[in-house]
């Protein structure tokens, strides 16, 4: 639920038509798995209503997904071209540029009133908050500026990034790269399928120690850091479970443990 | 009243209760303060614990534990530049700085005590508001309930950022899950094929730790390589007299997000981090240049006026859940699930009948919140080292709480399977930019939406000019039909200014360039 995963322009045009066409796929599929419930009387339909209604949605929604992704994806074309040429022109404060840069420069000028409309520029800050975030900082604050306070969150006397004091390091990152990155995923989506398959036989402390132990190692853990990670996990949520909350976990070869 | 207080203190101050809040106080902060972990996936993980403890300290629990992730988000914001739960998104910029310029624990002051006060603020309008909305919502019949939910799952998708057809396709994909099982209509199996065990429906809680646990798990596990960060050291002394001088001068600030807080939260769908981004905007467009205030205090100015948003929110969201048994965010929509377990409807029969629940549910608001100004300093003191914990011992403790949280559910490896099921759902949905809220407000309102509509119609015998002409029914079609409106046109709008951001901020370059040239 990270702000900027949720903003279109990081998915491609073709990772948005699979999405409408898995989107229709499933609609097409639910209708007449839903017409075909029984119905409560003649004409009247009752339990197949409501999944076709979802299917019916789910087929509407996929095809404008679709729709304006192509669409957006044009205009975002075309977008790029005026920035870069914005770029490039580089033009002179107050004076007319070169000819060529002359349309995409007033077609900037007339998108760059928007924020300063006269309904006042919190509203539509917070409107295009809502409906991209991981933007709206730089254009909350162009919003701000436009009305003459100058409130840009840069500063001259800021310390650079680089100059800070700092007491330790953190290793945010698990991440590895190449075929390391989905050797990890299959162990961690492995590691369940062995508790589901193994834990009835083998018993809960012995299969959730293994478990925990494999994701841990995988994530270039020292191997005694993942052990003991492994033991002391599976011993807090056995006595957890087990002896506080009273749930039946699986004693396997631990009988009477 | 004041014998329902009574009764309220009673459940409120047991030593059970007690303990139960503090223990979910330190897990919502941990889980907050650690970046991408969000306050929904704690509330996941916390839920299978709920289930075997009281209505009371099961709802305590969750409450605690959500004031304080959303406060502990703002630690990474400060510490690491990286949000610590979406709703701290909004001035994470700004803490950071100040963290640059050798002000970070006033930042995080300011921050702590605006959000006391947001979350107090929010508090208080959820004792106000709710009553009354609760006593308007006594008059509903299955016509206005249907129109509620509709409301609620219209304005999920609205709120998704930027992709309201992918929201929409979310939302779907949660009304789809919901059909799972025994239709209310005439007992007739769907989508179980021939399983006897899904005769009862995907159970929710283990669809909640699959969407927002595991698929965290997955996401962090697969992600590329990036570099290690360093933690700025954070000067903690003399911090709490600067805070309160901080939030003294931002005063208004903190009163005007809170009140945005407070309306925007208790919009159905519409959560904190939606209210902290425009109480963040507002504070920022409507600041005012004076002689000797710096960028610093402008940044102190905008924390407060989100921080406070974002914490009220949290409670405002309560409002609409209380009243109508609509959730405000994802977080409401898991708590409906574990009132219903509980056995308490929330809605207007919860005002009648469990006022005693409903008056202690008040207390844990103000209580958790004014245990967040202790707690909340503690962890600006040891966050240094909160942040140091191993993220590959973290992700090993998450997916083993996730699996023995659904397997005990139900004492059975299906919910397991669920979970994984839904895990895969929920990684793949954020890698195609689908929001995962929509979603949870489906399988949470699609039972409530279907069962209206049916009751409605085989009541009045399929006339549906009933859902139309009823006076209450008609003013909710409006907000319905508005709430539809304004979504493509928000979309426009934003994708408009966004445009016009990046040309001006391309053309600043150009000319700034040419000058220094």
């Amino acid at each position: 639920m990270t702000s900027t995963d949720f903003s279109p322009a990081g998915v491609s045009v073709r990772g948005n038509l699979v999405i409408g066409a898995i989107s229709i796929g499933v609609g097409a599929a639910v209708i007449p798995y839903g017409a075909s419930m029984p119905y409560i009387r003649e004409g009247i339909p009752g339990p197949g209503l409501f999944p076709m209604m979802v299917g019916g949605l789910l087929v509407i929604f996929g095809a404008l997904v679709i729709l304006t992704s192509l669409l957006s994806g044009r205009r975002d074309r075309l977008h790029g071209e005026q920035l870069a040429a914005a770029e490039a022109a580089a033009p002179l404060p107050g004076a007319s540029a070169a000819p060529g840069s002359v349309a995409a420069e007033g077609s900037a000028e007339r998108s760059a009133r928007a924020p300063v409309d006269p309904s006042g520029g919190a509203e539509l800050a917070s409107a295009e908050s809502v409906s991209s975030s991981s933007t709206s900082t730089a254009s909350a604050t162009s919003a701000a500026a436009d009305g003459s306070a100058p409130a840009v969150p840069v500063d001259v006397d800021d310390v650079p990034a680089d100059q800070v004091a700092s007491g330790a390091v953190m290793d945010t990152d698990i991440g590895s790269d190449g075929i390391r990155r989905w050797i990890n995923g299959a162990i961690l989506m492995g590691g369940i399928v062995f508790y589901v398959l193994f834990a009835q036989t083998l018993g809960f402390p012995l299969t959730m120690a293994i478990v925990v132990t494999a994701i841990v190692w995988s994530l270039r853990a020292r191997w005694w850091v993942a052990v003991l990670t492994g033991v002391l996990t599976t011993l807090a949520l056995w006595s957890l479970f087990e002896q506080g909350l009273m749930v039946q976990l699986p004693d396997g070869l631990f009988r009477g443990f | 009243m004041i014998e329902n207080f009574q009764g309220a203190f009673q459940l409120v101050l047991d030593p059970l209760t007690i303990l139960v809040v503090v223990l979910a106080g330190l897990f919502g902060l941990a889980i907050g303060s650690l970046p991408g972990m969000t306050a929904t996936l704690a509330v996941a993980l916390l839920v299978p614990f709920t289930f075997f403890l009281d209505p009371v300290p099961a709802i305590a629990a969750i409450i605690t534990m959500s004031a304080m992730a959303i406060f502990a988000g703002d630690i990474p914001s400060a510490l690491l530049r990286i949000p610590g739960t979406p709703s701290s998104a909004a001035y994470t910029e700004d803490a950071y700085a100040l963290t640059r310029n050798g002000k970070g624990a006033i930042g995080l002051g300011v921050s702590l005590l605006s959000s006391v006060a947001g979350g107090l603020f929010g508090a208080v309008t959820l004792i106000f508001v709710s009553p009354i909305l609760g006593e308007f919502a006594l008059r509903f019949t299955s016509f206005e309930y249907f129109w509620v939910a509709v409301l609620g799952l219209t304005a999920a998708v609205i709120v998704s950022k930027g992709a309201q057809l992918k929201g929409g396709i979310a939302l779907m994909a949660g009304l789809l899950v919901s059909t799972v099982g025994l239709d209310v209509t005439l007992g007739f199996p769907r989508f179980t094929f021939g399983e006897e065990q899904l005769y009862r429906g995907v159970d929710f809680i283990a669809a909640m730790i699959g969407l927002f646990g595991l698929s965290e798990v997955l996401r962090a596990v697969t992600a590329r390589k990036g570099e290690s960060m360093p933690i700025p050291k954070v000067d903690g002394r003399g911090a709490l007299k600067q805070s309160l001088r901080g939030v003294w001068k931002n005063k208004n600030r903190v009163a005007s997000g809170s009140v945005i807080g407070g309306v925007v939260g208790a919009l159905p769908g519409a959560g904190a981090d939606i209210a902290a981004w425009i109480s963040y905007a507002f504070t920022r467009a409507t600041t005012r240049v004076r002689k000797g205030k710096t960028a610093d205090d402008a940044r102190v100015e905008a924390i407060a006026g989100a921080s406070s948003a974002n914490n009220a929110g949290i409670a405002s969201a309560y409002v609409p859940t209380l009243a109508f048994g609509i959730p405000g965010d994802t977080i409401t929509a898991i708590l409906i699930g574990v009132l219903l377990v509980k056995g308490i409807t929330p809605g207007p029969d919860l005002f009648l009948y469990q006022t005693d629940t409903l008056y202690a549910l008040y207390l844990i608001f103000i209580l958790a919140n004014l245990l967040l100004l202790p707690l909340g300093f503690l962890l600006i003191r040891v966050s240094g080292f909160v942040l140091r914990i191993p993220r590959s011992v973290l992700m090993g403790l998450i997916v083993a709480i996730s699996i023995c949280g659904a397997f005990a559910i139900n004492n059975g490896y299906l919910e397991v399977g669920l979970m994984v099921g839904f895990g895969i759902m929920g990684y793949l949905f954020e890698k195609g930019g689908i929001p995962l809220a929509p979603v949870v407000l489906g399988i949470v309102l699609g039972p409530i939406v279907e069962r209206n509509f049916m009751q409605s119609v085989i009541k009045t015998n399929w006339d549906l000019t009933e859902f139309f002409t009823r006076p209450i029914s008609a003013s909710l079609i409006v907000l319905v039909a508005m709430a539809i409106a304004s979504a493509p046109l928000m979309t426009w709008l934003g994708k408009r200014a966004e445009r016009a951001a990046a040309l001006k901020a391309a053309e600043n370059r150009a000319i700034n360039a040419d000058v220094t040239s």
